[in-house]
């Protein structure tokens, strides 16, 4: 489901911005993969939602985070790292981020897994086009 | 000094104590019927007020005995006082009857007493529940509820600890955050540092022929092999050079990026140790010369270094 979710984005991403500089292609892919998993997890998790609505608000919520960032630099207690690292973790207790945690590794470490298989495919395509001319 | 308030005196803690020794017991088994329903954490929690409970009646019946006595030696005092020996011999009788009935009353609640460490003493065996008897009861669904919280925790802890490799080792709950939280770091990165180095390959296809074959490669990486060689895939391109264009350049960089925070990370540090499909020197000569990689950023000395570095790998 995630890889279904992840190929679609990726082609979605070729189709409509073909020609835009480097970084915001390779952010656009970034965003691609948080969201395909997002899509994949259970919408009962909270990372899950986090994720989505930050995706719907992404270009309305630019400002705001940006003025959350300032905030954020305050503290650094491995607790609050975690909230930080884990998406949606500002707002759950030390419990329940534990269990998003659990749960956001498996799938981040499923989606590494997606995206290394994904380029090996891509890489061995290439080499073989090179080999073709 | 009426013999008489006296007497009611000592037998108001008689009348007294029985009663709240009753209302004691059924409470605790009351307490018991409930804890069986609610469960363990509930059965320690509850034994645990209940011996806190029992602390208190044992030094209120400890008190109330002295008084007894105390009462006791006040009758056959004041009895002493007497000047009537018939009414005084009557009133010791009455006062050793008395004090029988207090050493009696003294034999039960030690009796009693002695029955409820039986079953109160099993549960103390466990440290915490000192703390929670001290507590006393007003914490008591306050305690229940940060029980629970604690166990789950601890358990959710345990089982990040079997997912994120090389943390079983790791004692200490902070210990094992950090590595929760650095293993975190590098899938993120890792997934950022892919998409990147997704977005050049794309950029190479694109540039060879047009279009991304989406419909082929649903199917094909459906099929392949999910690949878990994390670090080995970098070294494995160098050995596969093809020429020196920009592209393949920058690809080469990313992937040293890639690799640089992979090494940067101990947990996959130690998974590329473990993959012994090179020799460990080797990975250490190139963790070496990508750690001054680090330092150096500008680009004209990363191409040096990365000349170096393909030195030492060819």
């Amino acid at each position: 489901m995630q890889t279904y979710h992840f190929l679609r984005s990726l082609a979605h991403i070729n189709l409509t911005t073909p020609s835009s500089p480097l970084h915001r292609r390779s952010r656009a892919i970034r965003r691609a993969a948080y969201v395909s998993m997002a899509r994949a997890a259970s919408p009962r998790r909270m990372w899950t939602r986090a994720i989505l609505s930050r995706l719907q608000l992404h270009r309305r919520a630019r400002l705001l985070r940006r003025q959350r960032s300032y905030k954020k630099k305050a503290i650094s207690t491995p607790h609050d790292k975690l909230r930080r690292l884990v998406p949606g973790g500002e707002e759950m207790d030390f419990c329940r981020l534990l269990e998003e945690t659990v749960d956001y590794a498996e799938f981040l470490s499923k989606q590494v897994r997606i995206m290394e298989s994904v380029v090996d495919f891509m890489e061995a395509e290439c080499k073989k086009k090179e080999e073709k001319v | 000094m009426d013999p008489s308030s006296l007497i009611s005196h000592s037998t108001l803690p008689e009348i007294w104590h029985f009663p709240m020794a009753r209302g004691i017991r059924e409470t605790a088994s009351g307490m018991g019927h409930r804890d069986v329903s609610a469960g363990e954490s509930t059965v320690t929690e509850q034994s645990g007020s209940l011996w806190s409970r029992k602390k208190r009646r044992d030094s209120g019946l400890s008190s109330a005995a002295a008084s007894e006595d105390e009462s006791s030696k006040f009758l056959s005092n004041s009895s002493g006082g007497n000047d009537l020996d018939d009414s005084e011999a009557l009133r010791l009788k009455e006062g050793k009857s008395r004090g029988e009935n207090g050493e009696w009353k003294a034999d039960v609640e030690a009796s009693s007493t002695g029955k409820k460490p039986d079953q109160t003493l099993e549960p103390p065996k466990q440290d915490y529940i000192h703390v929670r008897a001290r507590r006393g009861q007003a914490t008591d669904s306050h305690s229940l509820a940060e029980r629970a919280r604690r166990e789950k925790i601890s358990e959710r802890m345990k089982i990040l600890q079997d997912l994120v490799p090389g943390c079983n080792k790791v004692i200490g709950k902070a210990a094992v955050l950090d590595e929760i939280i650095n293993y975190i770091q590098a899938l993120q990165r890792q997934v950022e540092l892919l998409s990147m180095k997704l977005e050049a390959v794309n950029s190479r296809i694109n540039a060879g022929m047009e279009g991304f074959p989406p419909k082929d490669f649903g199917a094909q990486t459906y099929h392949a092999p999910s690949s878990l060689r994390f670090p080995s895939q970098p070294t494995r391109e160098y050995e596969h050079e093809q020429g020196s264009t920009t592209e393949w350049l920058h690809m080469q960089l990313l992937n040293l990026s890639e690799f640089i925070a992979l090494l940067a990370s101990p947990c996959f540090f130690c998974s590329k140790t473990s993959n012994k499909e090179k020799g460990i020197d080797h990975n250490l000569a190139i963790y070496e010369s990508f750690y001054e990689l680090r330092i150096f950023r500008s680009n004209s000395r990363l191409l040096i270094k990365y000349n170096k570095i393909l030195l030492i790998i060819n």
